[in-house]
């Protein structure tokens, strides 16, 4: 039987804007719209979220509040019989354990607080996802299944596996990135199932795919690179940074966890600060090393040199990376990083982590292994004291910037859904 | 129906740097990481210049007196194999000796000194010659600018030292309609015989040779004969005897750039007998072909500077960003320190004075630059780098220690 009718996409996420500003709601949104663009359908569903539409063809809603809608049951009975793959979530946090904030620029109990919205109890959150989605798509006409990242992928897989639909996962970090050798096994086992289980992976980078391969064993063949994209409003025309108008700042923006590498950025401010005197060091966000860092900075002797900003709304974090003169990026794990989008955005030049998604799409940049103080210390240098470097840094950077889309994320996206499922999303799809 | 055709390879090896941070400056003076530079030079002396060397002199030896060649060597290339592999002057010095080789005047840096600095030029120039007589013997009297980047300024200061001719790129946007299988004059510097380059036949050999995809792959001898023939054919007659097609391309085409495998020696030593056998054909050193130049052959005018580099053959490839025209301007600006130094006669003077012209060699503006670097092209092929920024730190560093030793003002924030 043919059909002419647009493919519908039953999309499963955890975060997206307004109620969510980090990278995971951004990339969801800008994909999930891409697609629309293109001609499908999107029903985009989270834990909990006010309903609304997007355009004609991309409905956001929560599985509780859709279900309510639609005459269906959004109450799940307590006591309810948990799967037991899902047992060991009890205590898991989506992006930052052990730390209780979820996102960065995002404060523990803020609006934008995931654990705040969902409970503590992630695990009972994600079976209970699993649940309502499953009823959802009792309801839903879709094609396909395509889901955000692990906290959704056993609500993907329930739904696959009910209704025989092809299940896509979209993975925006691994559990490796995030915790990297204390990776917690339940979720490392959730990924992998899911991984596996999936018609296909799309990761945000060829350095996630790399990991999904080689620490998952996932095969190669089914698992593709679709990359962030700024928004289309995000790159407003470069307000070139006029040389001295820009305070020595290095800034450093993220979780304060070992896998974003503070403790790096530290080590290094220490030997630039010695060279250099002017030069200042703005940690901005929170996490469980911030006592740790705190003391690293004394026993380095740049207390003086180092602020600790704490967590900085998004409108802060534009206003400070606009007077800044680089943000540094050390991770030793970064799927992919749009912090560094945001930089550019302001006008500022970025030193990229050499383990980080970005700087495949970045190579206007300035990139160094984490662990390379030295090198590092001396890009840190040169910027502050080579203006051109920075604005031509700056230029190139964001002329490559402006070739990413979401549309044409989406479209490799398309193009996966019809040569592995089949799928035309223009419509005339075999089913 | 005669056409003269001239061979001339260029040999050029940097002084690459090393890695050196900022925290060295004041502290550290040694700059190049000898250990790279030796090893490559080794390497390509193994593969290329050894063999190929051998190879010319057996072709001179078998079609004496009809087969010449000419070369132009860098005194950085020279230094660098007297210290490295100094069996490599050997065998030019015994090319040299055929009498049938003739060496080409450039910069002793392979710099853009001509763009620059009119008096360096002159000085590198003279360095140049020094160098050459004291490890392989005179150059002749016709020059070629790094890159063969040429303009009319250029040819007025070259004309201005007493050359009978000049390199050019036979570039389309110079000639247009007009033949490039024939010699002219500068309209800026009349004295000046122009022999241009014939990039089409030059490139057949030095970039297409071993590619597959290409059409006249594998390239035969009788075959690139032929087209040598039609550009004879193809001579006006009035030019008839006056033909003039340059080979000119990088030595390191034979056995590096195009590896022993592809039958590159191959071809170069069946080409000459080939060529000699069917007749039509002389073989000429530069300045053969300068000196046979009419009086009144036409002139080319070149308002802008062309060279022989890239797709747009302009001077893009050294100084296309800001980076690149920020660390020229810088490394340039340190000239009048460097003489003040030089004439005080300190005891680093000559060490200086070297270092300084070493950081002057082309080579280091190549690797900033950022054009298609996103696409990872031939910039990258020849970069110590990891990227075009990170060369551009290393060598903003090593410039901050020699500012600071001949008592510049730290670089002004650029």
């Amino acid at each position: 039987m043919t059909r002419s009718d647009p493919v519908r996409v039953l999309m499963l996420g955890w975060e997206y804007p307004p109620r969510f500003v980090g990278g995971l709601g951004k990339a969801s949104q800008g994909i999930a719209c891409g697609l629309a663009d293109l001609g499908a359908e999107v029903l985009f569903v989270l834990p909990r979220f006010e309903s609304r539409s997007e355009g004609a063809r991309l409905q956001v809603s929560g599985a509780r509040e859709w279900l309510l809608e639609h005459g269906g049951n959004p109450r799940v009975a307590e006591g309810t019989r948990r799967p037991r793959w899902l047992g060991v979530a009890a205590q898991l946090q989506p992006y930052a354990r052990p730390s209780v904030e979820p996102i960065r620029g995002v404060g523990a109990g803020t609006p934008g607080d995931a654990a705040a919205l969902y409970g503590s109890d992630l695990g009972r959150e994600v079976a209970r996802f699993a649940e309502r989605v499953a009823a959802v798509s009792d309801r839903a006409d879709v094609d396909l299944v395509h889901a955000h990242d692990w906290m959704t992928f056993p609500a993907a897989i329930a739904v696959a596996d009910r209704h025989q639909l092809p299940l896509f996962l979209h993975v925006h970090s691994t559990e490796y990135d995030r915790s990297g050798d204390g990776a917690n096994p339940g979720i490392v086992a959730i990924e992998r199932m899911a991984c596996e289980r999936a018609s296909h992976v799309f990761a945000v980078s060829d350095y996630t795919r790399g990991i999904l391969v080689s620490r998952y064993g996932i095969d190669p063949v089914k698992v593709s690179v679709v990359y962030n994209a700024p928004d289309a409003d995000e790159l407003p025309p470069a307000t070139a940074p006029e040389s001295g108008a820009r305070q020595p700042w290095v800034v450093f923006l993220g979780r304060l966890t070992f896998q974003k590498g503070p403790d790096h950025f530290l080590r290094t401010a220490a030997e630039v600060a010695q060279l250099d005197p002017a030069a200042r060091f703005l940690i901005c966000g929170s996490g469980d090393m911030l006592d740790a860092l705190k003391q690293q900075a004394q026993a380095l002797g740049i207390a003086e040199r180092v602020e600790f900003r704490g967590f900085l709304t998004p409108g802060a974090v534009d206003r400070l990376l606009a007077q800044s003169s680089l943000l540094v990026m050390p991770s030793v794990s970064e799927p992919f990083g749009l912090v560094a989008l945001e930089a550019l955005r302001a006008g500022t030049p970025v030193v990229l982590s050499r383990q980080s998604g970005v700087r495949e799409v970045l190579g206007h940049s300035l990139q160094v292994d984490f662990w390379d103080h030295e090198k590092l210390a001396d890009q840190i240098l040169a910027v502050l004291r080579l203006p051109v470097l920075a604005r031509q840094l700056v230029e190139e950077g964001r002329a490559q910037l402006a070739r990413l889309s979401w549309d044409e994320s989406a479209q490799r996206i398309v193009d996966a859904y019809a040569s592995v499922a089949g799928l035309d999303v223009a419509g005339a799809a075999a089913r | 129906m005669s056409l003269d055709l001239c061979f001339y390879f260029q040999v050029h090896q940097p002084w690459r740097l090393r890695r050196y941070p900022f925290r060295e400056v004041g502290r550290q003076h040694d700059y190049f990481d000898d250990q790279v530079n030796a090893e490559i030079l080794r390497r390509v002396a193994q593969k290329c210049y050894l063999p190929m060397n051998a190879l010319l002199l057996e072709l001179i030896r078998k079609h004496q007196p009809h087969f010449r060649v000419s070369f132009s060597i860098s005194a950085t290339a020279l230094e660098q194999m007297a210290a490295f592999a100094p069996e490599v002057l050997v065998s030019f010095r015994r090319l040299l000796a055929t009498g049938a080789v003739e060496l080409l005047s450039e910069t002793s840096h392979h710099s853009l000194a001509a763009l620059y600095s009119p008096r360096e030029f002159a000085a590198q120039v003279r360095h140049h010659r020094a160098v050459c007589r004291r490890l392989l013997g005179a150059p002749g009297p016709v020059f070629r600018n790094t890159e063969l980047i040429v303009s009319n300024a250029v040819a007025e200061q070259v004309a201005a030292l007493g050359f009978a001719g000049l390199c050019l790129e036979g570039a389309d946007g110079l000639f247009g309609w007009r033949n490039v299988s024939a010699p002219y004059r500068f309209a800026a510097a009349p004295a000046l015989a122009a022999l241009p380059r014939h990039y089409r036949l030059s490139d057949d050999i030095a970039f297409r040779f071993s590619d597959r995809q290409w059409a006249a792959w594998p390239l035969s001898v009788e075959r690139y004969a032929d087209w040598l023939q039609g550009e004879a054919g193809a001579l006006p007659a009035e030019a008839e005897g006056r033909g003039f097609l340059g080979l000119f391309m990088d030595y390191e085409t034979f056995g590096e750039h195009q590896w022993a495998d592809t039958g590159i020696f191959d071809f170069m030593r069946a080409l000459p007998g080939e060529l000699l056998k069917r007749g039509g054909f002389r073989f000429v050193t530069p300045s053969e072909a300068a000196a046979r130049v009419p009086v009144e052959a036409a002139t080319l005018d070149l308002p802008r500077p062309v060279s022989w580099a890239d797709l747009e053959r302009d001077t893009s490839a050294w100084d296309g960003n800001a980076i690149q025209r920020a660390a020229l301007a810088e490394a340039f600006a340190l000239e009048p320190f460097v003489r003040r130094h030089h004439a005080r006669h300190a005891a680093d003077a000559a060490r200086v004075l070297e270092d300084w012209r070493r950081l002057l060699t082309s080579d280091h503006a190549y690797y900033m630059s950022t054009k298609h670097w996103a696409d990872g092209d031939v910039h990258q092929y020849f970069s110590p780098f990891e990227s075009p920024y990170d060369a551009c730190i290393n060598y903003m560093n090593v410039l901050a220690d020699l500012a600071q030793r001949v008592g510049a003002p730290a670089p002004r924030p650029l």
